[in-house]
């Protein structure tokens, strides 16, 4: 068991949300995490955005592909903070949805790949074995931004490519 | 309930501290001390009522052995909070039918407010006994091997009370969890010193 529990900074979880973003942009939602053979994630049908000084949600977009939209591009232009994204992930077949919110990235409107099991334990077993592979795999993504975040000149090499795809957009 | 519902909310937590030896037989008797216990039916009080219970269903209340809440390496259960609400139009309301009638009994223009505190007291009593609670739930997941939890709320009232009775069952407390749990001390540290950065356009990249 851990001891000590690193606390939940709300920039780093709101910078992996961008980052996410920009790396799941066009033909680069292909991941390359330990463990898995393929791994897709993708932006799905929601995205929201609080200001910077304080938490208050400042725009939502909804809808087939907010993360194509020129508002959701010109939110995160304008300085605001992406605070909630809609992914879809899929494991070799299996498929997942949720919804990451906040400092702690908890996962809002999850959905599991159907299981069948109906014996209340199987099911427990069966559910926490496919949520666990979600936030494995997440937390694989999660630590090839920390690799990079951590590292002031990738970090800077990184922002400059971010910036340029948001101008771009 | 949410952890076993088609579309689930978890907010994740690290239990911190030492599982003890025979856990299941102590943690049944511990969850059976902390169980939810009904209010009796016609009791007039707004008192909360809080109590774990089955994660399957809040009206299953007893966890007479560990077949009931844990399937290795898996707790789950659920706190249920009770509550009634007494609805104050209504209260005001009649309570105003009330003072009037007895003013009119009574012969005066207006009722003295000793009077109208104790009518709208037994209307207020009167309604607590047939009113039915609301009831509020936090349903938990908790791997006991590896300390991880996962509650079904993102409501922090309610994980308060989740995370204060979990300590007063369990012994152990349940520390708010964060995606630098997923990477090692080294970047930790390298990532707790980070600024935030921005992605803000400059005007003449925009124009």
């Amino acid at each position: 068991m851990i001891d000590e529990v690193p606390p939940a900074v709300p920039h780093i979880a709101a910078e992996f949300l961008i980052w996410l973003w920009y790396r799941t942009d066009g033909d680069t939602c292909l991941f390359d995490v330990d463990g898995y053979e393929s791994v897709i994630v993708w932006l799905d049908d929601r995205m929201a955005f609080s200001h910077w000084a304080d938490h208050r949600i400042a725009a939502i977009f909804k809808g087939e592909s907010p993360a194509m939209s020129p508002e959701s591009i010109a939110a995160l232009s304008g300085g605001k903070r992406l605070v909630e994204i809609r992914i879809g992930m899929r494991v070799d077949d299996r498929e997942y949805m949720a919804t990451l919110k906040g400092p702690t990235l908890d996962v809002v409107g999850m959905r599991l790949p159907t299981i069948l099991a109906e014996d209340d334990k199987q099911v427990i077993w069966d559910r926490m074995l496919l949520y666990d592979e979600f936030m494995s795999v997440l937390g694989g993504i999660f630590c090839k931004f920390c690799a990079i975040r951590a590292d002031a000149d990738a970090w800077h090499d990184e922002q400059m490519a971010l910036r340029r795809w948001a101008h771009e957009r | 309930m949410g952890l076993l519902s088609r579309a689930f909310t978890a907010r994740r937590f690290v239990v911190t501290g030492e599982l003890p030896s025979g856990f299941t037989t102590l943690y049944t008797e511990r969850l059976s001390l902390q169980a939810f216990v009904e209010a009796p039916v016609g009791l007039q009080t707004n008192e909360e009522r809080e109590g774990w219970v089955h994660l399957r269903n809040f009206c299953e209340l007893s966890f007479t052995s560990e077949d009931d809440w844990f399937a290795d390496p898996y707790a789950y259960f659920a706190l249920r909070i009770d509550k009634k609400r007494v609805p104050r139009k209504i209260v005001r309301a009649r309570t105003k039918v009330a003072c009037d009638k007895w003013a009119e009994e009574h012969g005066v223009a207006r009722v003295p407010a000793t009077v109208k505190s104790e009518i709208r007291d037994s209307i207020e009593n009167e309604i607590l006994r047939r009113v039915q609670p609301s009831v509020q739930t936090v349903g938990c997941i908790w791997n006991v091997r590896t300390g991880d939890l996962i509650a079904d709320t993102r409501v922090e009232a309610r994980l308060d009370r989740f995370r204060k009775l979990f300590h007063r069952t369990f012994g152990m407390r349940a520390v708010p969890w964060s995606p630098l749990c997923w990477t090692d001390e080294q970047t930790n540290e390298a990532m707790l010193s980070t600024a935030p950065t921005m992605v803000q356009l400059d005007p003449k990249e925009t124009a």
